[in-house]
């Protein structure tokens, strides 16, 4: 790469490119780890699945690259908190849909509200969810079966409580529609 | 950290982060994947042309004479990757139909490399930004003819510029995805991403080009050919520019003038409404619209299929983001976006029967319904 630096004589076209690359490393600095640790809950939970790891590390590449694509145009390219979460969110909707054929069961977070009468698959929290609203899918993966409590959830997306508290109750529905006396609604 | 990234914010978000990250993953590998990624948008944008896969970078042409209350000037942004969009009715892109040829004894070129295209432009800005230096001092006074609707013809003339090429574009209506096709001798070789715009010639409001992504350390005189799109906002005669700039060197101007057609609609005669957003990120999402108009009819507005999304400066200086939709001529009523995102209000704004007179389109700002 020879990208010109921001005060290159070569003008504001090549200072533009290198607040896009500046932009572009900010976000893999803060974004990355957050966004793998988010995919390794469920696909390398303890740290001893090389494969498992690098599912993770596609997932949270992938995020992070398409928001560098949606944001780094922009005139006034910085990350922001914001940009973070879209990758959180990214990276939320990406993993659900790698749930498909996964044979682990959800462990969900205490303080999400719901308790398993029986375990509860990957696979079927995956089906279940996957015509819903997108704000449901990624509530689901983080709180359901990334087991992050509603609380952190919540900062993470960047949406209120009762929004949380919304999706959830629409995803016990569904389950108890797919699956019936699988869930049982503790508050 | 460097000054792209963020600092302080919100403590909760900061502390949820740190208690989910995991560290040890390399980011090299990351980074690496993602600057190429974005240093790949245009050549991907470029493609999709011909693959209709990838994605389209739209672009605009300038509102001549818009009226004073309306935004001063509107840039086309991308559509956002990876998204869908939903609209109402899809419109075909029109198929290119004129043609301006190569000066006598300019190098004709051959297509080697894959279509690009490009973003941009223009109205009047209240706070013009000027174009590169050597765009401004090499940007040619047009010199062609002009060309009536689907009448081919025309030559380049581009003084002072050492470029030639040939530029394709074609007619259409306002609203329509209007093709173009540039051939050209590339400056900077073929691993270096232009930046192309389409702007007006008849206005002096210039948007600044976005800066090509990925390196600039091409070779020059590489045959490149350039496709892309452009929607017109504005029925009528008007003069047009393909500037395609480059990280360095002087920014390559193609004029070319062209006869935009009135807007068409299933049901007539069309009129163009620019409806504005005050948030990007729905302007740029799917959404379905609709349209009931004062006397209980529900024409069906056509949305370009491609999503293409002008970014307009309000006279309070805020940034609005406009979809171009066609309804029928003369009818009044409340048009309504329902944005495919979650959560999302729906948003309505009236739209009077009046039309400018000038062939701008009628520009209303849809405000959120309870």
């Amino acid at each position: 790469m020879t990208d010109p630096p921001a005060d290159s004589p070569s003008g504001p076209a090549g200072g533009r490119s290198a607040r896009r690359s500046e932009y572009v490393e900010a976000l893999v600095e803060v974004a990355l780890d957050p966004a793998v640790g988010l995919a390794a809950r469920v696909f390398d939970p303890l740290g001893d699945d090389p494969q498992g790891l690098d599912r993770c590390r596609t997932i949270a590449m992938e995020a992070i690259t398409s928001v560098a694509l949606h944001r780094s145009g922009r005139a006034d390219a910085s990350v922001t908190d914001d940009h973070v979460r879209e990758v959180m969110a990214r990276v939320a909707e990406a993993s659900l849909e790698a749930l498909i054929g996964h044979g682990g069961t959800v462990a969900f977070n205490p303080d999400c509200g719901l308790e398993r009468r029986t375990p509860v698959r990957f696979a079927v929290l995956q089906d279940v969810t996957s015509a819903m609203r997108r704000v449901d899918r990624r509530v689901t993966f983080m709180v359901l079966a990334a087991g992050i409590s509603p609380k952190d959830a919540r900062a993470l997306l960047g949406v209120d409580e009762h929004v949380v508290n919304a999706s959830l109750r629409r995803v016990a529905r569904r389950l108890e529609e797919a699956e019936p006396g699988t869930l049982e609604v503790a508050r | 950290m460097n000054d792209a990234a963020p600092s302080g914010g919100d403590p909760e978000f900061h502390e949820a982060l740190t208690r989910v990250a995991r560290a040890g993953v390399d980011p090299a590998p990351v980074r690496e994947y993602a600057m190429g990624a974005v240093s790949r948008r245009m050549r991907r944008r470029r493609a999709a042309g011909t693959l209709g896969a990838l994605g389209v970078l739209v672009a605009s042409v300038a509102l001549v004479g818009l009226g004073a209350e309306e935004p001063v000037h509107d840039e086309v942004v991308s559509p956002s990757e990876g998204d869908t969009t939903t609209t109402s009715r899809a419109r075909p892109t029109t198929s290119t139909a004129a043609t301006i040829a190569a000066p006598a004894g300019a190098p004709s070129v051959a297509p080697t490399t894959a279509p690009t295209s490009a973003v941009v432009t223009t109205n009047p800005s209240p706070t013009p930004v000027a174009p590169p230096p050597s765009a401004a001092a090499r940007t040619p006074a047009y010199t062609g003819p002009r060309d009536e609707p689907g009448t081919p013809s025309g030559t380049l003339a581009v003084p002072g510029v050492a470029a030639s090429g040939v530029l394709d574009i074609g007619s259409g209506a306002v609203g329509d995805l209007v093709e173009f096709r540039l051939a050209f001798s590339d400056p900077d070789g073929p691993d270096v991403e232009p930046f192309v715009s389409v702007r007006s010639a008849d206005s002096p409001g210039e948007t600044p080009p976005e800066p090509p992504t990925g390196a600039c350390d091409g070779g020059p005189g590489t045959d490149a050919v350039l496709e892309g799109s452009v929607q017109f906002t504005r029925a009528g005669p008007q003069r047009v520019e393909v500037v395609v700039t480059y990280c360095e060197g002087p920014a390559l101007v193609f004029p070319h003038e062209v006869d935009v057609a009135q807007p068409r609609h299933a049901e007539g005669p069309g009129r163009a409404v620019m409806a504005l957003l005050a948030d990007e990120e729905l302007a740029e999402g799917g959404a379905e619209w609709s349209f009931r108009a004062d006397d209980g009819s529900t024409p069906e507005p056509v949305v370009s299929a491609e999503r293409v999304v002008h970014r307009s400066s309000a006279d309070d200086g805020s940034t609005r983001y406009g979809i171009l939709l066609v309804l029928p001529a003369g009818m009044s009523g409340v048009v309504t976006m329902q944005p495919d995102a979650p959560d999302s209000p729906g948003f309505a704004a009236f739209v009077p029967a009046e039309e400018p007179e000038d062939g701008s389109p009628t520009h209303v700002a849809l405000q959120p319904q309870p």
